[in-house]
């Protein structure tokens, strides 16, 4: 029993910051038809602004990740308005790899400025565990939790609730009807890649709080996240959330009860199950 | 801009005398919408050659024309949803030529699209609100919100069903409802009765005399020849991307050479 819930503990820890990856890809996806392979990349240059704020002027991950998420939004209008947007004009098969060339680049860019070594934030403001007799929880786990949470539902507020967000729903629906009620789409767009980057960052800056720093990073993170957004549904941003969650469940409890070596074997067989009932994913519709 | 949109004459206060003119020159009322020698296509290819039509403020214009005549592609050079080749389109005088369709949305041109376009996933209400996107005063839109469901009770019946399970009737209404949220001066309308059952077909034309009465001028492209040239005012034909004939619709009806040649009479 306390092997069961301490697993599902982590598993629901990892898992949710894969929701935001993938929650970041669903929405690009969904919105303008981008493979958003860049998403992982986002997530280690936020740990890696995390990481400088920390050392240079004693931040807290959660002090630095209103900043980290304004700095993401800004970079990825920046890539939206200098590649995206030129890419979407051009044939589909640089619409679907222009993103994977981009992450390439930002990896060894990192690479390059911060070298390859393995950094962590030596001491955050909460650390420390909770016993519960059959599990520990350790808090400095629990943070990312709680604020890749907030996040999520920040962003479902945001697309529900909102002019602008209701405006994002509205061109995942049905493009050229959203432009013919007065929605400019390529705002959209740009908003919607900026807001990916902007949740990845968040996602980035509080698993700085546990997790180690290094380039490359993203990439497993870039992978899952992927399967989740297939898991959930391509496209549904809910999907994309709870098939993050599903995920990290099962790589925790595969590690648990049969041989951490085999961890991605149990995700592979999970989505495999779940593709094979629900093609189009758990909250695909149609 | 040129002069002869700048002849406005005073606008005749019962409208009867245009339509009343036997050669079927309509010159009293201000011309809205002009398109001169549109040419528009996809990739290479030339789809509308040469279509000229004019829209004067308040009546119905039907564009008709067989399946493949270029009725549609003339609508999304004129919306905007595709670039023109060539031609102008002036609207009040303005050059619009090409402008993308949320700056038209703007200046007061709505357009409901072939096949609904629905957003399928949000409520009837959601996307009637969609509609009204650019008006950001709460209390206009929730003047404008009772207005359509005044004309159209249907819709309001159904305003938290989710779009998508709609009948096709109903999505067509929420369509039109929609392009009507945003208070347009010019209604365009593409080929609302298609894929509908005949009755529902009467029905759909009924509330397009209706919007045209609340003052909307009309746009109205349809394959459904017959009942559209019984509504319109004035109607032009397309025929291999080419406009070849234009008048009153009454008269076009009563013309047994038109409508063998051109409409499946």
């Amino acid at each position: 029993m306390g092997m069961f819930m301490q697993a599902l503990f982590e598993g629901v820890i990892n898992g949710s910051t894969l929701a935001l990856v993938a929650m970041g890809i669903a929405l690009v996806w969904g919105v303008m038809g981008i493979l958003s392979f860049s998403q992982g990349e986002f997530l280690m240059i936020a740990m890696f602004c995390s990481f400088y704020l920390n050392l240079y002027f004693g931040f807290d991950p959660i002090v630095s990740l209103p900043f980290c998420m304004a700095v993401m939004f800004v970079i990825g209008i920046a890539i939206y308005k200098l590649i995206i947007s030129r890419a979407l004009r051009g044939p589909v098969l640089s619409q679907r790899l222009i993103t994977f060339a981009l992450s390439m680049v930002l990896i060894n860019m990192a690479l390059l400025l911060f070298s390859g070594s393995f950094k962590t934030i030596p001491k955050v403001m909460i650390s420390g565990s909770i016993d519960l007799g059959f599990m520990v929880l350790s808090k400095q786990k629990i943070v990312p939790f709680i604020i890749s949470v907030c996040v999520a539902g920040f962003m479902f507020w945001f697309l529900n609730k909102t002019r602008m967000g209701k405006a994002i729903r509205a061109v995942s629906m049905n493009k050229t009807a959203a432009g013919l009620v007065g929605i400019n789409p390529e705002k959209t767009y740009a908003i919607a890649f900026g807001l990916s980057a902007a949740i990845a960052g968040a996602a980035g800056c509080a698993l700085t709080y546990f997790y180690y720093i290094y380039p490359n990073v993203g990439t497993n993170f870039q992978l899952f996240g992927f399967i989740a957004v297939v898991m959930g549904g391509f496209g549904s941003i809910p999907g994309a959330f709870f098939g993050g969650l599903i995920m990290g469940v099962a790589d925790a409890y595969t590690g648990v009860y049969m041989n951490p070596a085999f961890k991605y074997v149990g995700i592979c067989v999970v989505f495999l199950l779940l593709v094979q009932f629900r093609p189009k994913g758990l909250f695909g519709g149609k | 801009m040129g002069n002869e949109s700048l002849v406005k004459t005073q606008a005749d206060p019962v409208g009867e005398a245009g339509k009343a003119a036997p050669d079927g020159a309509i010159t009293d009322k201000e011309i809205l919408l002009e398109v001169v020698d549109l040419q528009a296509g996809y990739n290479d290819m030339t789809v509308v050659r040469d279509v000229c039509f004019t829209v004067r403020k308040g009546e119905i214009l039907a564009i008709l024309g067989s399946n493949g005549s270029g009725k549609t592609t003339t609508l999304r050079a004129l919306t905007g949803t595709i670039k023109p080749m060539g031609g102008t389109v002036r609207y009040r005088g303005e050059d619009i030529t090409g402008l993308p369709p949320y700056e038209l949305v703007e200046k007061g041109i709505a357009m409901v699209p072939e096949g609904r376009m629905l957003f399928g996933g949000m409520s009837v209400e959601d996307n009637l609100l969609m509609g009204a996107y650019l008006n950001r005063d709460k209390q206009a839109i929730k003047k404008r919100l009772d207005l359509v469901y005044g004309l159209f009770p249907r819709v309001q019946e159904r305003k938290r069903q989710i779009a998508n399970t709609l009948s096709g009737g109903e999505q067509q209404m929420v369509a039109i409802a929609r392009g009507l949220m945003s208070d347009p001066q010019l209604l365009i309308l593409d080929e609302p009765s298609l894929g509908l059952m005949p009755i529902l077909v009467q029905e759909i034309f009924r509330f397009v005399k209706e919007i045209a009465d609340l003052g909307v001028t009309v746009v109205i492209v349809e394959q459904n020849a017959m009942d559209t040239l019984a509504l319109c005012d004035y109607a032009i034909v397309i025929q291999n991307g080419e406009s070849v004939i234009e008048g009153v619709g009454q008269e076009l009806l009563a013309n047994e050479d038109v409508k063998r040649a051109y409409l499946g009479g």
